[in-house]
């Protein structure tokens, strides 16, 4: 070891894997003087699955349902942006009626998402019943789920080239009333969010991302619209966001705080989305199919709840694909939040940490490593 | 509906930029991507059977562009980490399932990301545009047991990456003739090198005079263009052209002093130039390195002139002096008949041999008296003039002998017979000439730790030789006008700065610490041009440990390393070298020395 580290008495503590603050096992190592965090080291490889080896193994079809199995949280938007990816390789257009109930169905996604976080988080700063209530308002956002397709968690109407999947009038109909009864169990919610000091206290000021840092450090989803940039993928109008008025929420704090703003003013934007969408929505086929094998080189990039989930798939006109690449939202979040830790005390940890909403299943697919059966 | 309509065909086009880069390439196009503010998206890598291609994605006004790279799957790809600390997590992740090395990353989790392992280095995320990381490099072994304390990793890994220039000028700043330690160095560091436990160390000798032909080659010369600090307007006497006078004249003249370098000869070089045969160190390589060492000093080269009275020598207005002098008095044989015709000393010999190009006639039988590596010198020369029975005579045994290992093979490898054991009594004169010597056995140790030979009683013998050549050391012999304190062997007493008992003048090398080596010699004429830069009002050179700012990484694959066999050197065939002088080792070839460099376990990388 070199002097300088000898010099400074410091600690290290390990948290996690496993921890009750940790939705899903990444160990972070803090190197603490007394009670302040100096650095980080992060320990990934616990969830590893080898998703992206298998991809290259399936047959392309049965790919989705693979993909929906990256995370459980995201699996609507995995599923789509796959076949999103094989669509581009195999030159498919997807009818416009198709592209209205994705929409509607990403945005459902991320209702569930947001909620389930914004629960998580408010139990990791100490507000269990906030927590308690914040669940029972998303078993709204889950039952409208098992209504359209039976599970309450996976969606999984995903084909190539469309859903497999339609909504009629009667379904429609209560996705409005569950929208309007949704919005206003989070109005009696919204105080606590916005004027509650002591739920304020844990968050304002702490894990600070400059606006420089968040851009150089590569985050993104709420946790760079946190600090005041303005990044979105539905910006780039996939599916049939191009047909919906929307701006990314963006709050300036750099903080914690700002985070968590910026997820619970997503869920009353994602209320506006699922209505809008709806009441645009063309009548038509919901799928076009066509037996053409995946060829060339595609990227897609939809905005997951947690942020930018980025496809790079290589077809070669084999059944199979060449080679995909999946780069979730989290990883691009871990550098992100080391350079957070920093400098924050202990008890700052939970705050900070939930504040990129890590998943960590998602963030280790990576390859499937065959080394003689090991 | 139209405006929508053309917002979507608009948003489906045009998504992605694509650019072949090459390794060389990569960090400009890295560069231009983070200048205008573009976000580092991830790395994708396919194994493509043979090669690897890396693609990098980046996104820019929400258009992503794709760096494409195709490189070998041995070779190693800079890491662009350095540019986007971020890519470390991508950079670890194809590092650790697909097997592409990277270099330099700044947080290298070791090969261990995805594996649960227990311990992973630092990982302070450094700040974007924030402060290099604390020092990244230790001390390692080989260069402490260097006694110029070269940076020999450093210039290992110049020589790996084909950066001969960068290698050479590494030595240079410890130790100004690489071409010539090269050659003759005894490689103390070789020693110290971790993998000698495996009995295979880094021929880090060889690699030195790659480093030096290679430059040549490439540089038609050995001359480098650099730059002299600024002139001091002080003047500095350096007497003695030898390895330490040279060094003192070197450094000194770099660092803006006027120097003037007297030599007693005609040429410099001082012992590298009698005592090293040519098969050794061929004379016009070091004639061209030290004058291209001078040449870059600007230093004024006086060649015969004897310095008898150094207040004349000072009167002429130099503001110091550095002695370096030498040891050129042969010690005597002390036995009867050595003044016979037929016994000369190896000084002599060797001198007439390496200096004045003489090739006396030795005769049939040669006997050489002595252990060290001036006796295995003078016993090989002696064989290449046509000698064909050559004896070294050595009183004590085999593993208490001064010489080198390397050496004391070579002479055995050129069929020279060894007595040991055996102390010459007398020497009776005549043709041939007639040698009465005792067998000795090991006594009592002295006080330098070795046995003391006895005599064994009854163990007399006689040889018959034509030729005897007394190698058994050489002293220090200052001239009485130095008018400096010597000690009880004649050598010049100095402090820790190199002072000796008179005021201005300095003095290193053989003179002042006996007879020992080339390397040693250059030390102490560096660490004296430091001392009297300071005496002058300079702030003198580093002494300190080699540059530990380099930023050092650990080898990518240490496993397939440690299987690598350590690279022979090329030599000539025993039978045919002993025909003439020619040079016996052989440079390495591009292809070996890289890949011996590449074997270093870079013991200097601070975990």
């Amino acid at each position: 070891m070199n002097k300088q580290v000898e010099e400074v008495k410091t600690t290290v503590f390990p948290f996690g894997p496993q921890h009750p603050v940790l939705p899903e096992p990444i160990q972070l190592r803090f190197v603490v003087e007394e009670e302040e965090i100096v650095d980080v080291i992060p320990q990934l490889g616990y969830v590893h699955r080898g998703i992206e080896k298998a991809i290259e193994l399936n047959d392309y079809r049965r790919n989705i349902y693979l993909c929906e199995r990256i995370c459980g949280i995201c699996n609507y938007m995995h599923g789509m942006a796959y076949c999103e990816s094989i669509e581009k390789l195999t030159d498919t257009m997807v009818p416009l009626r198709a592209k209205y109930l994705r929409t509607v169905w990403s945005e459902l996604g991320r209702l569930q998402s947001h909620l389930l976080w914004l629960g998580l988080f408010s139990e990791g700063v100490g507000f269990e019943s906030l927590f308690m209530q914040i669940w029972r308002i998303r078993e709204i956002v889950l039952e409208l789920n098992e209504a359209t397709a039976g599970h309450r968690i996976h969606l999984s109407t995903n084909v190539i080239g469309g859903v497999n999947m339609d909504m009629d009038e009667g379904l429609v109909n209560r996705y409005y009333t569950d929208m309007d009864r949704l919005r206003k169990e989070m109005d009696t919610l919204a105080p606590v969010f916005y004027k509650d000091k002591a739920f304020q206290e844990k968050q304002v000021g702490k894990g600070v991302l400059p606006k420089k840092d968040a851009v150089h450090l590569g985050a993104v989803g709420p946790t760079i619209r946190g600090s005041g940039i303005p990044q979105d993928m539905r910006k780039n109008y996939y599916e049939a966001y191009g047909f919906l008025d929307f701006e990314p929420v963006t709050y300036d704090g750099d903080d914690v705080y700002s985070r968590t703003l910026v997820r619970f003013d997503e869920v009353y934007q994602s209320i506006d989305l699922i209505e809008a969408a709806l009441k645009q929505m063309p009548e038509g086929p919901i799928v076009d199919k066509n037996d053409r094998f995946p060829d060339g080189v595609a990227i897609v990039r939809v905005e997951q709840p947690r942020g930018e989930c980025f496809y790079y798939a290589v077809g070669n006109g084999t059944i199979h694909l060449e080679r995909m690449r999946i780069r979730t939202p989290t990883l691009p979040n871990i550098p992100p939040l080391l350079h957070m830790l920093k400098g924050y005390e202990i008890s700052d940890i939970p705050a900070i940490v939930h504040s990129i909403d890590p998943c960590m299943a998602c963030a280790e697919r990576i390859t499937y490593v065959d080394k003689g059966g090991q | 509906m139209m405006d929508q309509l053309a917002l979507r065909t608009q948003t489906e086009t045009g998504v992605e930029q694509e650019t072949q880069v090459s390794p060389e390439t990569l960090f400009l196009y890295v560069n231009q991507f983070k200048a205008q503010g573009a976000r580092f998206i991830t790395i994708t890598t396919r194994d493509m059977g043979d090669d690897f291609q890396v693609i990098y994605h980046f996104e820019k006004d929400n258009q992503v562009y794709n760096l494409y790279m195709t490189v070998e799957k041995e070779k190693v790809v800079p890491s662009i980490t350095g540019l986007y600390s971020v890519a470390f997590i991508a950079e670890n992740e194809s590092q650790d399932l697909l097997g592409l090395k990277f270099s330099d990353m700044n947080i290298d989790f070791g090969g261990k990301m995805f594996k649960v392992a227990p311990d992973v280095g630092t990982c302070l995320l450094k700040m974007v545009d924030g402060p290099r990381p604390p020092i990244m490099r230790k001390l390692s072994k080989c260069t402490e047991e260097c006694p110029a304390m070269v940076d020999i990793p450093r210039y290992i890994r110049q020589v790996e990456k084909g950066d001969v220039e960068g290698a050479y000028n590494t030595i240079i700043d410890r130790a100004p003739l690489p071409a010539i330690l090269g050659r003759v160095c005894f490689a103390p560091c070789q020693e110290g090198c971790r993998q000698e436990l495996e009995t295979k160390p880094i021929q880090i000798r060889m690699l030195k005079r790659y480093a030096a032909d290679c430059f040549k080659d490439q540089n038609g010369g050995l001359l480098r263009d650099v730059e002299r600090k600024p002139s001091t307007g002080k003047r500095v006497a350096v007497v003695g052209g030898g390895p330490a006078g040279v060094s003192a004249a070197y450094y000194l003249g770099m660092l803006g002093h006027g120097v003037t370098l007297l030599e007693k000869g005609k040429t410099l070089g001082g012992a590298m130039l009698w005592g090293i045969p040519k098969y050794r160190l061929p004379k016009d390589v070091m004639k061209e390195e030290i004058e291209a060492r001078m040449t870059e000093a600007g230093v004024e080269v006086k060649p015969g002139v004897e310095v008898e009275d150094l207040g004349d020598l000072m009167a002429e207005g130099y503001d110091a002096c550095f002695l370096a002098v030498g040891a050129e008095k042969c010690n005597s044989l002390r036995c009867e008949g050595e003044e016979s015709e037929g016994v000369i000393n190896f000084i002599d010999f060797l001198t007439a041999v390496n200096v004045r190009n003489e090739t006396p006639d030795v005769g049939r039988r040669v006997v050489v008296i002595g252990g060290g590596n001036s006796a295995m010198d003078s016993a090989r020369t002696a064989r290449r003039l046509g000698a064909e029975e050559v004896t070294v005579f050595y009183r004590r045994t085999e593993d208490e002998m001064p010489a080198s290992i390397d050496e004391v093979h070579g002479a055995v490898e050129e069929g020279i017979d060894f007595d040991f054991l055996s102390t010459q009594l007398t020497i009776h004169p005549g043709k041939p000439l007639r040698i009465e010597y005792q067998y000795m056995v090991p006594g009592e140790p002295d006080e330098s730790g070795r046995r003391r030979p006895v005599p064994m009683e009854g163990g007399h013998g006689f040889l018959e030789a034509d030729t005897v050549i007394a190698a058994i050391g050489y002293n220090v012999m200052v001239p009485q006008g130095f008018d400096v304190e010597v000690d009880r062997r004649g050598r010049i007493v100095i402090d820790d700065d190199y002072r000796t008992s008179r005021e201005c003048v300095y003095a290193g090398g053989d003179a002042a610490f006996g007879t020992s080596n080339v390397i040693s010699a250059l030390r102490d004429g560096r660490a004296a041009a430091s001392s009297i830069d300071r005496f002058l009002g300079g702030e003198g050179l580093s002494e300190a440990e080699p540059d530990m700012d380099e930023f050092v990484q650990r080898q990518a694959d240490l496993d397939e390393i440690r299987s690598r066999r350590q690279a022979k050197i090329p030599e000539m065939d025993p039978v045919e070298r002993v025909k003439s002088f020619e040079e016996i080792e052989k440079v390495f070839d591009r292809c070996t020395a890289e890949r011996e460099a590449g074997r270093c376990w870079r013991c200097d990388w601070n975990e």
